[in-house]
């Protein structure tokens, strides 16, 4: 009967096999540009994006859901983004981020509203919690062990097609800051966690502008709402507003749908989504000037 | 403290370092390698909740005092005070386990009793592992009672330094910290025999780094990665999934479970050999498995044996006529289904297993064991698989799902047109396949025994774990607890 190969060649195998596969996932990785921030994993790509915004010095750093998600930043190659988009999560996830310093800061940070009170109740996401330990700062650092370079996560991006192709045309807005809706519900019409929620936001964002950070609320173009979700929207937007006076851009009613595309009834496919990113780039270009570096309290 | 945890790695170098220090192997090498093995115990099971090692405590000397003076008696030949000393212990074991575990389910069910009452006892926190050594010691009593572990005898009846041994060992078998939350079920005949000083020499490397790189791919990779899709099954948007979609994720949360526990009972068996201490296997590739009853046989082997062994077999088996034996299977399925959680939809899981047992039982009651050993032609066996695995990947659905509401939506949704979403579809494919090749590697195993020894004689099951270590390092699931440990 055959013997089985010897400790020190059984060894040697593993290690040989363990390497060959790093070896493969390099060549993917730098070889063939498959590093993806979209992953079959939402808590993945949700860690990917993070990972990318470690380093300081973005232009633009968006705060947000899925929804931001969707928008091409160093994840996807595009190294003037950071996007703190968290897949389930809220604006707040990127915010708390930015405040523990998890992420570098940007010169700005555009924070999504549409899901300002999503996850509400429940402690830190999976995500930020993630992110607080140490594999993600390995990841940040060995980027073969980053959550971009998942191999079942590059199969995915690639089987997915969605990749970053560069600059895109920018959709013309009428008005840059949008005049801020009134806010249609009273402070009564409002749950404990949704009056405890716009107060965390509204830290976060006065944090960041203490930082140097120029801060704008936006309003992403997103799936058909309920009135009362439009209503919570045009809430939060005037009450952080109030607090922070922070400017307000409204993309839901200043892009006409028919020029969108969805990937599904909420998500922006990719051409849009890099379009609304190069309108809000041009918008934070327009609103520079008009908006102080930092601030110390309003 | 996980298994897969920083703190578990760090907590199991430093362990295994002075473990093995290079005065482990004087005199009191055992001494020495049994307290530091039980401090690291106590640590991993204290770390999130010191306050459950006081209830650990109390199973662990009352325990030990049960055994000491079922020893005694037991030299001293008086099997009446054995018995009574073996029903106190068994009891006082199952009142630990009512009190903490069934309180709440059975305050909810007693009417008449003052809400206060109710509240307070539905507040009762449940302690992690206590099913299992609740089971563990259970265990012991009974097997020194049977006069199946005679070693630790004389050091029980002693007084002093050496009655102090003996319960440190005893205290050893019931926390020793690869199987105290989730098994495997070890019975004190298997274990007691195994304690004593251990050298590093002896450690089976190859057996450590099978198990713990199998174990882990099992757990990280193929179970943490499919929970994040089957989550679905249990949230209200279920709805909103399509039938496909459904189907799928059961599929998947059939192969998840097994990947969870299968993973977990692998690295358990390679970190106790990797102390010296032999486990039994837990899991012998069951989805291979072409009915129900033989599911039972390779499921969580080692929660079946201590059913047999400790509740079947004492209830009279199949030894007292055909209605007995059915209402036997009946009675240990159903309570083996509500060891798992205090709920009613655990035990419907083990009276429907059962159920489905009583019927294969009945329907071959007359094929001998010479007929049942005789191999079956291919459709008969593929016939027999696909019932089982759909048998028994549908009775999950009671084991999963919050309640009945939730199953019905379920069932409901299967009939729900559309197509399958691309997470879905990709996670539980690739995942999925991964704990389908590793049963066909137990195929292999059994049925076509030279391939499997080429694949190791060749060094291809260097590369498979070399492939697996590689995954576990780079692609492993959101960190998800242990399915296994909330019971």
């Amino acid at each position: 009967m055959a013997q089985e190969p010897s400790t020190s060649r059984f060894t040697l195998a593993l290690l040989l096999s363990l390497t060959g596969c790093f070896g493969v996932q390099a060549l993917a990785f730098f070889g063939l540009n498959l590093a993806t921030g979209k992953t079959e994993s939402n808590y993945y790509s949700t860690l990917s994006r993070f990972q990318g915004a470690i380093a300081p010095g973005a232009e633009i750093a968006l705060s947000g859901s899925s929804i931001s998600g969707r928008l091409p930043g160093r994840e996807f190659g595009n190294p003037e983004v950071a996007n703190l988009g968290s897949d389930g999560g809220s604006p707040l996830d990127g915010l708390t981020l930015l405040s523990e310093g998890v992420v570098g800061r940007p010169k700005w940070l555009v924070v999504e509203i549409n899901t300002a009170f999503n996850s509400l109740g429940f402690a830190d996401t999976p995500a930020v919690e993630g992110s607080r330990g140490p594999c993600f700062k390995i990841g940040g650092k060995v980027p073969l062990l980053g959550a971009s370079s998942r191999p079942t996560g590059m199969l995915y991006g690639y089987l997915l097609g969605r990749r970053w192709k560069g600059v895109a045309e920018p959709f013309a807005l009428k008005e840059v800051p949008s005049p801020l809706p009134p806010s249609p519900l009273e402070q009564a019409q409002l749950t404990d966690l949704q009056k405890e929620r716009i107060q965390l936001l509204t830290e976060g964002i006065l944090k960041a502008r203490q930082n140097g950070v120029r801060v704008l609320l936006a309003r992403y173009p997103a799936g058909p709402m309920k009135q009362r979700q439009i209503d919570e929207i045009q809430t939060v937007a005037a009450r952080i507003h109030e607090k922070t006076g922070v400017p307000f851009l409204d993309l839901e009613s200043q892009i006409p749908r028919a020029q969108l595309t969805f990937t599904d009834s909420v998500h922006l496919g990719p051409e849009s989504a890099a379009r609304i990113l190069a309108t809000l780039r041009n918008a934070c270009v327009q609103l520079t000037p008009t908006i102080p570096e930092s601030i110390s309290q309003p | 403290m996980l298994f897969n945890s920083w703190e578990f790695l760090i907590l199991l170098g430093i362990t295994f370092a002075v473990y093995y220090a290079p005065w482990s192997t004087g005199r009191h090498g055992k001494a020495w390698q049994v307290t530091i093995a039980l401090l690291a115990s106590v640590i991993f099971y204290g770390w999130e909740d010191p306050r459950l090692l006081g209830l650990l405590a109390v199973s662990c000397v009352g325990n030990s005092i049960a055994t000491a003076r079922i020893i005694l008696h037991k030299v001293n030949g008086d099997e009446v005070r054995v018995r009574r000393w073996v029903r106190l212990a068994v009891i006082l074991n199952l009142a630990l386990l009512g009190v903490f575990k069934y309180a709440p389910f059975l305050a909810g069910m007693l009417g008449g009793l003052p809400p206060g009452w109710v509240a307070m006892l539905k507040a009762i926190p449940l302690p992690i592992g206590i099913s299992f050594y609740t089971f563990h010691g259970i265990s012991m009593i009974v097997d020194v009672a049977r006069g199946e572990v005679t070693r630790e005898s004389d050091a029980m009846v002693s007084k002093g330094t050496r009655f102090a041994k003996g319960v440190r060992d005893i205290g050893f078998y019931l926390l020793f910290f690869p199987q105290l939350v989730a098994g495997p079920i070890v019975k004190a005949k298997q274990f007691w025999p195994q304690i004593a000083a251990k050298r590093l020499a002896d450690v089976d490397w190859r057996k450590v780094v099978r198990s713990l790189i199998i174990g882990y791919f099992l757990k990280m990779v193929v179970a943490d990665n499919l929970a994040e899709q089957t989550v679905t099954l249990t949230k209200p948007w279920i709805t909103l999934a399509s039938g496909a979609d459904l189907a799928m994720l059961l599929y998947g949360y059939s192969l998840q479970i097994f990947a969870d526990f299968a993973g977990y009972s692998l690295i358990a068996i390679g970190l106790a050999a990797m102390f010296g201490y032999t486990f039994p296997i837990n899991f012998n590739f069951p989805y291979l498995s072409t009915s129900i009853t033989e599911f039972w046989r390779r499921w969580h082997m080692s929660l079946s044996a201590w059913l047999r062994d400790y509740l079947y077999i004492p209830l009279g088996g199949n030894r007292k006529g055909e209605a007995r034996t059915y209402l036997n299977l009946f009675l240990v399925m159903f309570l083996g289904g509500l060891w798992h959680g205090a709920e009613w939809k655990f035990a419907l899981w083990g009276t429907l297993h059962g159920l489905l047992l009583g019927i294969e039982r009945f329907c071959f009651r007359k094929v001998t064991r010479e007929q049942a050993a005789q191999p079956r032609s291919f459709l008969r066996a593929a016939l027999g698989w696909a019932y089982t695995f759909h048998a028994v990947t549908l009775l999950w659905l009671t084991f999963l799902m919050p309640d009945l509401h939730q199953i019905e939506l379920y069932l409901k949704g299967l009939l729900a047109p559309g197509k399958p979403v691309g997470p879905v579809v990709f996670g539980v494919t690739i995942f999925g396949s991964a704990a389908i090749l590793y049963h066909l590697l137990g195929w292999v195993s059994e049925h076509r025994k030279e391939w499997l020894t080429r694949f190791k004689t060749s060094g291809l099951e260097a590369v498979a774990l070399g492939v697996m270590l590689f995954l576990t390092l780079t692609n492993s699931g959101a960190p998800q607890g242990f399915i296994y440990f909330q019971f």
